[in-house]
């Protein structure tokens, strides 16, 4: 049993949750792409209005009248996120390092890959905006003007003006965007040339995850066939929750085995607001 | 950081079967969506990319170096009177 009279385990314990917000906030596409809400809550209602509409007609003074229907659209806090070890004692003894730092660390990873991966996928699967790639998708550098190009249009026009539009790819395209970025402009080739992926090009935030990142499979309660598809959007139109009083560090000893049993578990739920479903792209590569 | 926990991660289905199950659930859950993709033969052109067999195992090796415990000394072959022989004899 571990008690708290422990000053590192209990500090630990303490400070698990906050260092992993820290590393969630800062290593999360997902962080930057939908509005995270990291409040003890397991339920967030957003109900929306029925859009209205405008007649035009040769002046009679006259109008029918349509009825306001409300909706109802709710963020369900639903998937749980699970990490665990054991690290037997005599791992522990016999490494000069502090294993459970390091696997920390390595819980941490884990858990914002796992999220990305859910947000990323729940949000291509909600978007109804949609978009087929020229053939070659973004690994043709060809493509990649055109693409864009395409993509702009798709948040333009409207009253608001909606700013930093994304696109998040995964690593297999990053060889077709950056030669591209290489090959066109002067400065701006030239700084590509330089630093490597430019993070802003074409008016878009460019977000790479790693390959496998979009599935076909099921992920916790949902089911995704999103193999073949990336994404974009404007950013902060969807919530993920992720209740930060419910992340849990567990530190056991248990029966049977030396040493020290760590688990970690987070909560999560994602909800891409109806009103503006279509501003979120799922792109299918031809 | 983000080392192994990427590089082990499940990526999509592996076989039919696996997927006509996901294709089952995605079916009830986003029906709309299913349409759309059935038509414009997204889901044939993934199936063209499945095993019609058993699940395919990849077997991934993480990127961190053996613990100390899994390393493994090379083993030393003492040198008997038959492997001199058999060296003599492949000269």
């Amino acid at each position: 049993m571990t008690f708290n009279t422990n000053a590192t385990t209990s500090w630990r314990k303490k400070w698990m949750p906050n260092l992993l917000q820290e590393v969630l906030h800062n290593a999360l596409v997902a962080a930057k792409i939908s509005q995270p809400d990291y409040s003890d809550i397991l339920y967030i209602e957003n109900p929306y209005g029925s859009a209205g509409s405008v007649t035009q007609q040769t002046a009679v003074g006259t109008y029918s009248v349509a009825s306001y229907t409300s909706t109802t659209d709710t963020l369900t806090v639903t998937e749980e996120f699970v990490w665990s070890e054991h690290i037997y004692d005599l791992e522990k003894v016999a490494q000069i390092a502090d294993i459970k730092g390091s696997r920390m660390k390595e819980a941490m990873a884990q858990m914002a890959t796992s999220v990305d991966k859910y947000v990323v996928n729940a949000l291509v699967d909600a978007g109804t905006g949609s978009y087929t790639t020229p053939a070659g998708g973004f690994t043709t550098p060809a493509n990649i003007n055109e693409i864009v190009g395409d993509l702009a249009g798709k948040f333009a026009g409207y009253a608001l003006g909606f700013d930093n539009p994304y696109i998040v790819v995964e690593s297999t395209d990053v060889t077709g965007v950056l030669q591209n970025q290489f090959s066109n402009g002067f400065n701006m080739a030239d700084s590509a040339l330089n630093n490597g992926l430019m993070g802003h090009w074409g008016g878009f935030d460019w977000y790479v995850l790693r390959t496998g990142t979009f599935v076909t499979d099921n992920l916790g309660s949902d089911a995704f066939t999103n193999s073949g598809h990336r994404l974009a959007g404007i950013p902060g139109i969807s919530t993920f929750a992720m209740p930060g009083g419910k992340m849990t560090w567990m530190e056991k000893e248990v029966s049977g085995k030396t040493g020290v049993e760590l688990a970690m578990v987070a909560y999560c739920g994602f909800k891409a607001w109806h009103q503006k479903l279509a501003l979120t792209v799922d792109i299918t590569l031809a | 950081m983000n080392t192994n926990s990427v590089i082990n991660q499940r990526g999509s289905v592996k076989t039919v079967k696996e997927f006509e199950e996901i294709l089952k659930l995605y079916k009830i859950k986003n029906p709309e969506k299913y349409k759309l993709k059935k038509e414009s033969g997204d889901f044939a052109r993934f199936e063209k990319t499945l095993s019609k067999g058993k699940p395919v195992v990849v077997k991934e090796e993480p990127l961190v170096e053996k613990t100390f415990i899994e390393q493994e000394e090379p083993k030393k072959v003492e040198e008997t009177k038959e492997t001199k022989e058999k060296k003599v004899e492949k000269k």
